[in-house]
């Protein structure tokens, strides 16, 4: 069994709404950021699955440990992992400023539940 | 220099003058240095601008007019390449965007120059809040905040004159439509001008999502947004219209869905050139500085709507575009809301006692007039009318700038004496007609040129109006009469009874503001307004009487053969798409009728009003006519209409329902004293039957909409999380 | 076959951990979960041959987001469970996150994805072959002579140019240096201003 590209992309899928689900549905608010870093990571799980199966190739010459020589197709982009690695470093900037902005809230409200925030009621 | 591949290549630099200036107006604000020299920044932005849009249309006249609108010159930079092709910004230089650009730049010119002299009041109008003294740093910020707003304006009406395709038309008209905002509440702290701005705001929105709807649709059908493509593909052309009319009729009916897109882009326009239904924002524009009046809410940004529509003509009229006269769906419902906007608007301006108000509905009910010729495919008249009328409606803008900023000196002159501010209810109104009177002898340039442009504006021969109004309504009669399309002729009707209207409020408010006695201290103190500011009206009045000269038809007895032929006609007739306007000769029958329409309605003004002024000023004899002038007084109580229907439903959901009474009643309580006893004893009798009745049930309807609705926006983030992606899945739902 | 294993292994954790994160009751076990969840993801990165991300994702993840969680559960005082810990949506948002499941997946089958297939070159590259096909000495490939070049097959098949294949971090980094060096540049300014914001939001 070889492993397929929509593997990859299925577990990407269920990490995305298992995160989406925390993220609609915990009540503390450090709980909620755990979900969108997984949702995150989903995007990411995608980037790089994509770069490992649609990402164009180049034909380069092989040798292998036995000194036979060969052609094989190459992965000839690194687009796919670049993209995940600006996501990551987003990702350390959001936790940072998000878990900055519940402690400054924890200290002003003493509660990091969402359910209370509600200063954006109409 | 005037070649046009020359010069054209410099064309970009035209809407980039005046953002220059705009940027470095700003500087001058944040640097401290604000004041007079912005005003000259501003007009050297403009100023440079007009010139080279003169050089422009100089070349574009030496090009021949038919290869010059099927190939236009363009050039354009992409701006967001994607997928396939890009998306561009560039400029378009075909007669249409020459003459309309040529016409911008000198009107706002002559705007700009105005202005550096009408708000001179700037600098001393504001205090320290705190010692009470003038705040001149303060003063000197807001006058060059203001020529930094006209800056930005003018290069949004530039730009959108010059877009080379919808999506930046869309950009520059969104740009237009701020600058709209922040110039009609400039004097944001008075409160009607704040309300103004958000009506015009909110209220041109209307339009703008349905323009922005028209682009999605014509980009989904065509699959680009460029007006012209080099081989043929732009939206203008023959095969993206082959497209759009190949999409067929909306089932169950015989209207063609390329009608549809047009009448989104239309929807737009509506907004915009302030056509009914959403007209209702233009009167209280006035509340802005009156060179804002004249530069916007006039000449230039309306006529944004018709231009758009003129711009867009060939898909309006796409189901037959072999014949470019034939009225096509979409255009049978332009035709109809064009000329019920001329006669409806022009109804109003009877009734109107402020002089930018009437001014303001003769404005809206010109548009109309471009509006309707252009939905019975008088393509040639509209434009001509755009046109002419900008010079003149600037003129009488200008002008009634000029009787107000000199009643309003002549007030503090005599303020003492002054009646009206003891009784504390009715603070002098410089504005108000019925306080002027006499002026003609105080403000001789003032009244000469106010005369020009009335003269223009009603239609009586000779003057610019003249020729482009009656190129219309022949147009109109031609096709109504003489090929029995049942909506020319309606179009025909009202705009002749239009002009009759012209004449009449137009004269009436001649003879109101200029003849007689003055009524006021204020207008017997009242100067001639400084000479930046009869300059710039004495030059509009050389556009306003001769203008039309260029659109004389060809046959026109005596003058025609001796004017050569009718250029205006021989540059704007042809279309992208390569089809012809053909002039029409000339019939006497409508000309004659239309300039009858004209001087009975001069007579009837000069019966009624211009006998006894002094009389018709303190009374309008016009009151006589009762429960019809209180109707055309409030304006056919549309904007009653509007807050009782949309904007209540629209606020009140969360609010209760005291809320809604206390609006209600206040408002009517200020309209009854705004208006006299009559209406008082009328609103005693609507709020006792009507809008208990209306109340109760209101609040009632509104109690549960507002549990409803309260619901949903109940402030917790995660909530709104998972709306936003039920939606997702709605529009997944939708879509497949 | 083994690497079939090896995923279904991986994604059984990442996706059970994931799980576990959002339904546990206590914050702290969630924050532990989540580290295994990262950890998942590391390994199916690993699987596919970026290992340069799949150390950067222990690194960052694991190591720095996690500890920053770990900090802020402390710092809130909320490091022990309470009695209810989801709100009273979720049965909708549950259906929503179904629904929208369901709709990705359908989106997923039914996408013509153009799969390339190239294999991933090795981590640190090489694998060297001269004109002719001969394996060259490492150090010898190293020296500046020897660059990249793409044209090295001829349409018959035979080797025409030396090359040295390049490693997958090599070639990120040159990646990251030169076509997306203004993406680069433009993170770490994010990045930084993330930093001065996050002092000054959560500064007494």
């Amino acid at each position: 069994m070889v492993i397929q590209l929509w593997w990859y992309l299925l577990v990407a899928i269920g990490l995305f709404t298992i995160g989406l689900f925390g993220a609609m549905t915990r009540r503390n608010a450090v709980n909620v950021l755990m979900g969108i870093e997984l949702m995150l990571n989903a995007v990411n799980l995608n980037a790089v699955a994509f770069w490992r199966y649609v990402s164009p190739t180049r034909t380069l010459a092989t040798v292998d440990a036995a000194g036979e020589t060969g052609v094989g197709e190459f992965i000839a982009s690194m687009d796919g992992q670049v993209f995940a690695l600006m996501i990551i470093a987003l990702a350390a900037a959001e936790a940072a400023v998000g878990l900055a902005l519940i402690i400054a809230i924890y200290r002003k409200r003493k509660t990091v539940r969402l359910e209370d925030f509600t200063l954006m009621k109409g | 220099m005037s070649d046009l591949n020359t010069i054209g290549q410099f064309a970009w630099l035209i809407p980039t003058f005046t953002a220059v200036a705009f940027v470095l107006i700003l500087l001058q604000i944040w640097s401290g240095r604000g004041g007079r020299s912005s005003a000259y920044t501003a007009i050297a932005g403009i100023g440079a601008s007009a010139v080279l849009s003169l050089l422009v249309f100089v070349g574009v006249l030496r090009e021949d007019p038919e290869h010059l609108a099927t190939e236009p010159f363009m050039r354009s930079w992409p701006w967001a390449p994607m997928g396939t092709g890009s998306l561009d910004f560039g400029i378009l230089i075909d007669p249409l965007a020459a003459v309309t650009v040529a016409m911008v730049g000198i009107v706002c010119t002559m705007i700009f120059i105005y202005a550096s002299a009408y708000m001179e009041g700037e600098f001393t109008a504001y205090r320290d809040l705190r010692s009470g003294e003038v705040d001149h740093a303060l003063g000197a910020a807001r006058y060059a905040r203001f020529f930094a707003y006209v800056s930005l304006f003018a290069t949004g009406m530039l730009g959108f004159v010059l877009s080379s395709n919808l999506l930046q038309s869309l950009v520059f008209w969104e740009i237009m439509g701020l600058c709209s905002f922040l110039l009609i509440g400039f004097w944001y702290y008075k409160p009607q001008a704040a309300d103004a701005a958000k009506k015009a705001f909110l209220t041109t929105r209307i339009g703008d999502l349905f323009f922005f709807s028209g682009i999605m649709a014509i980009w989904a059908v065509v699959g680009t947004v460029d007006f012209v493509g080099a081989d043929g593909g732009g939206i203008l052309q023959g095969g993206a219209l082959e497209r759009l009319s190949a999409l067929g009729d909306v089932p169950g009916t015989v209207f063609p869905w390329a009608g549809v897109i047009a009448l989104l882009i239309f929807g737009g326009a509506v907004g915009k050139s302030a056509q009914f239904p959403l007209h209702v924002w233009l009167p209280d524009a006035m509340e802005g500085p009156t060179p804002v009046s004249a530069m916007i809410h006039a000449a230039t940004m309306v006529s944004a709507g018709v231009f758009l529509i003129a711009r867009m003509y060939p898909v309006f009229s796409s189901a037959t575009p072999a014949t470019p006269g034939e009225i096509t769906g979409g255009m049978f419902i332009v035709a109809g809301i064009g000329a019920f906007t001329a006669l409806f608007a022009a109804t109003i301006a009877v009734a109107q006692y402020d002089i930018k108000r009437v001014l303001a509905f003769s404005t809206i009910s010109q548009l109309g007039y471009m509006v309707m010729a252009l939905g019975i495919g008088a393509y040639v008249a509209a434009v001509f009318h755009l046109i002419t009328h900008a010079f003149f409606k600037a003129l009488l803008f200008l002008g009634s700038g000029s009787v107000i900023h000199g009643v309003e000196h002549g007030s503090h002159h005599g303020h003492d004496s002054h009646g009206h501010d003891q009784h504390g209810h009715d603070p002098f109104d410089p504005q108000d007609m019925r306080n002027m009177g006499g002026l003609g002898s105080r403000m001789p340039v003032t009244y000469v040129t106010f005369l020009a442009g009335t003269l223009a504006l009603t239609g009586i021969p000779v003057f610019a109006g003249f020729w482009s109004k009656d190129e219309i309504l022949a147009e109109a009669f031609h096709k109504g009469v003489g090929l029995h399309i049942s909506i020319a002729l309606f179009v025909w009707l009202a705009g002749t009874a239009a002009a009759f209207l012209t004449a009449f409020y137009m004269s009436r408010q001649v003879f109101m503001v200029f003849s007689g006695q003055p009524s006021t201290k204020a207008a017997e103190h009242a100067p001639e307004s400084a000479p930046a500011m009869i300059y710039p009206l004495a030059f509009l009045s050389i556009f306003a009487v001769g203008l039309g000269l260029v659109g004389v038809p060809s046959d026109f007895p005596w003058l025609g053969e001796r004017l050569g032929g009718n250029p205006f006609h021989h540059l704007l007739g042809y279309l992208p798409t390569g089809a012809h306007f053909e002039g029409l000769t000339f019939d006497a029958l409508p000309a004659a009728i239309s300039i009858g329409a004209a001087v009975g309605g001069w007579a009837l003004g000069y019966m009624l009003y211009g006998k006894d002024a002094s009389a018709a000023r303190a009374r309008d004899p016009l009151q006589a006519l009762g429960g019809i002038w209180l109707t055309l007084n409030r304006k056919y109580f549309v904007d009653e209409i509007y807050d009782a229907t949309f904007i209540k439903a629209a606020t009140s959901f969360a609010s209760l329902n005291a809320l809604f009474d206390s609006r209600v009643v206040d408002g009517a309580v200020n309209g009854a004293a705004w208006s006299g006893g009559l209406l008082s004893r009328i609103n005693g009798w609507v709020d006792a039957t009507i809008v208990d009745g209306t109340v109760n049930l209101v609040g009632y309807l509104n109690t549960e909409g507002a549990r409803l609705l309260s619901l949903l926006q109940n402030g917790r983030i995660q909530s709104y999380l998972v709306v936003v992606f039920f939606g997702l899945l709605a529009l997944a739902y939708i879509v497949s | 076959m083994t690497e079939a294993a090896v995923f279904f292994f991986l994604a059984s954790v990442t996706l059970g951990s994931a799980f576990a994160v959002v339904l546990s009751r206590t914050v702290l076990v969630s924050a532990l979960w989540l580290i295994l969840s990262f950890i998942g993801v590391a390994g199916m990165y690993a699987l596919m041959g970026a290992s340069f991300l799949a150390v950067t994702q222990v690194l960052i993840y694991v190591g720095a987001i996690s500890v920053l969680l770990l900090f802020a559960i402390m710092l809130t005082h909320d490091v022990m469970g309470e009695q209810r810990p989801m709100n009273r949506q979720w049965p909708i948002a549950s259906m929503v996150t179904f629904g929208l499941f369901v709709v990705l997946g359908i989106v997923m089958f039914r996408a013509d994805w153009p799969l390339t297939g190239g294999e991933v070159p090795p981590a640190l590259g090489g694998v060297i072959a001269d004109a002719s096909g001969v394996a060259i000495p490492r150090a010898e490939a190293e020296a500046p002579a020897f660059s990249i070049a793409d044209d090295i097959v001829a349409d018959d098949g035979q080797v025409t140019a030396a090359v040295r294949i390049p490693g997958t971090v090599a070639s990120l980094g040159r990646s990251l240096m030169t076509e997306h060096l203004l993406a680069f540049e433009v993170i770490s300014i994010v990045l930084l201003v993330a930093l001065i914001g996050a002092i000054v939001i959560a500064r007494d």
